[in-house]
């Protein structure tokens, strides 16, 4: 029997008392486990925000996004081509809430406290941390285009944030009358899904080859060439024959005239378009620029092995934002890279090892509801540098079973991504 | 001096245990293959659990040996594919087995 003085015994029971650790609750066990917080709601910020509660089911969970919904870029231009509805691309955070206890919380965070570690909200807020994860998407470089501010985008619509510009595109799509030209006007690299410009003319031609054949799409490229080039003229030339024009580019617009609904190349060359969609050039999203994440490039640079910021310690910043070797800027790369970051924020959390990850990112381009393109990347750490081990693009020659066999996985991507982002 | 009855010890014991429960005494990591099979999730469904035209890998549906002859048939050429050869060989060969064991247990 050991022998212990009174005093020393009430000295032990206040010091449990003061951790809070006589209780064992959930709450208590919880708070113990950590707290994260993750910013933005989209591929990166929900699917982080699930997989840090399915690793690290002990870690509190608080997830900041603006909108009660959200609403996909990956297939809204079947959207713009009449083919789906606003709802088909809509998705709630429900299933976050109930099914994997993330508290989602719905404000604008506006301030980033990196020593204090706390976040500040719009609606007044603060929330601390343990670990931060940042995951904002894009912003638009207001201005860098002569003419092309935030107000702009209600004559010219970007729709490269989809919900409301993806609505006002469309309407002023199913406005044009037959005839009309419809510009897409994509910007130099990089930038958020570069790709997408291609699919975004081949669904709009879909639309106006059925309801007003007369019309033309006129690419004005900021580049003198794209990755699937060859792949997109084959198809246009085999869906929308004469249809389709792309022009080439060495820069950025220099500006765009509101009034005469014409933009302008570098060189001189103007281009006068009956709808236009101005893409503009791109940076991480406001506030990884207002908590010092970025660097000059605009986006933000991170220990390609666990998505810390290379500037702040404890903030991961995932998707679009970062800059992640040889991944393309793209839903399922922000989704397979949130994975990644929450085993690197619950192993960090919970003492244990991060084991080799390997990240695959899969996208789909859409010509027509038979006629499907896929690109591929398998990457892993190599030098500090997320390397493509493999992958590419669909082949030149594949059949037209091959393209339809890619239009029905397309259709099952969508579901299977949301579904692991927000379900 | 106070006596070290049963209570105390119980009291002290739990003490102990409930600092071990908040402190974590063994460090343990995300297993390698999990984390693996997570990435496939982005088609194959969260767990494996399938989506669509895209098959279910979870529960028992895919026996390991099917599995590993697929993919190593994807990598080959041999297996018809529109994406998976591509994926197939940026594996390591040696996960094929632990991926297909993975996935048939899983729930």
């Amino acid at each position: 029997m050991t022998n212990i003085t009174r005093r020393h015994f009430v000295k032990i029971l206040s010091a449990a008392t003061a951790v809070g650790s006589f209780g064992f609750s959930a709450t208590t066990i919880a708070q113990t486990g950590g707290r994260v917080v993750v910013i933005g709601g989209g591929f990166g910020g929900a699917t982080c925000a699930k997989y840090i509660r399915r690793y690290g089911p002990g870690i509190g969970v608080a997830l900041i996004e603006p909108d009660a919904k959200y609403i996909t870029c990956p297939f809204s231009d079947t959207v713009l081509a009449g083919i789906n509805s606003m709802d088909f691309i809509t998705h709630d955070y429900g299933k976050l809430r109930e099914t994997h206890g993330v508290n989602v919380v719905q404000d604008t965070a506006t301030a980033i406290d990196p020593v204090g570690k706390t976040v500040s909200t719009k609606g007044g807020k603060t929330l601390p941390y343990d670990r931060l994860v940042v995951s904002p998407g894009i912003d638009f470089r207001w201005g860098q285009i002569e003419g092309y501010d935030e107000a702009a985008s209600e004559i010219m619509p970007h729709a490269w944030k989809a919900g409301t510009q993806t609505e006002l595109l469309r309407k002023q799509l199913g406005a044009m009358p037959d005839g009309g030209v419809v510009i897409i006007a994509p910007p130099p690299n990089p930038f958020r899904a570069p790709d997408a410009p291609y699919e975004r003319a081949s669904m709009v031609a879909h639309y106006l080859k059925n309801t007003k054949p007369k019309s033309k799409v006129l690419i004005v490229d900021s580049k003198s060439n794209f990755e699937m080039h060859d792949l997109f003229t084959q198809a246009w030339e085999k869906f929308y024959p004469g249809m389709i024009d792309w022009v080439e580019g060495s820069d950025v617009l220099t500006r765009v005239d509101l009034k005469e609904m014409k933009i302008y190349a570098p060189g001189g060359g103007s281009f006068k378009g009956d709808v236009i969609n101005v893409i503009p050039p791109q940076q991480a999203g406001a506030i990884t620029q207002t908590a010092g994440l970025t660097d000059a490039s605009g986006w933000c640079p991170i220990d390609q092995r666990t998505f810390e910021s290379s500037k702040h310690k404890d903030i991961h910043i995932i998707g679009d934002a970062c800059i992640a070797g040889d991944m393309p800027k793209a839903g399922s790369a922000a989704n397979t890279q949130a994975k990644v970051c929450a085993a690197a924020i619950v192993s960090s959390l919970t003492g244990g090892t991060l084991p080799d990850a390997t990240l695959i990112s899969i996208f789909y381009l859409l010509i027509d509801p038979q006629y499907v393109l896929s690109d591929v990347g398998v990457y892993r750490l190599a030098e500090g540098k997320l390397k493509k081990v493999s992958g590419g693009a669909s082949s030149l020659k594949a059949t037209e079973t091959h393209r339809r066999k890619e239009a029905k996985y397309a259709e099952s991507w969508y579901s299977s991504i949301t579904s692991d982002a927000f379900r | 001096m106070v006596k070290l009855t049963s209570l105390t010890t119980a009291l002290i014991v739990s003490f102990v245990t409930a600092l071990s429960l908040t402190v974590p005494a063994r460090a343990e990591g995300i297993d390698r293959i999990k984390l693996l099979a997570d990435a496939c999730a982005v088609c194959h469904g969260t767990d494996g659990r399938g989506s669509k035209k895209i098959p279910k890998l979870n529960e028992g549906e895919v026996k390991v040996d099917d599995f590993v002859e697929t993919l190593h048939g994807f990598a080959s050429g041999e297996e018809k594919a529109t994406v998976m050869d591509k994926i197939a060989k940026g594996l390591q060969e040696d996960d094929y087995k632990l991926l297909a064991e993975y996935f048939y247990g899983l729930k």
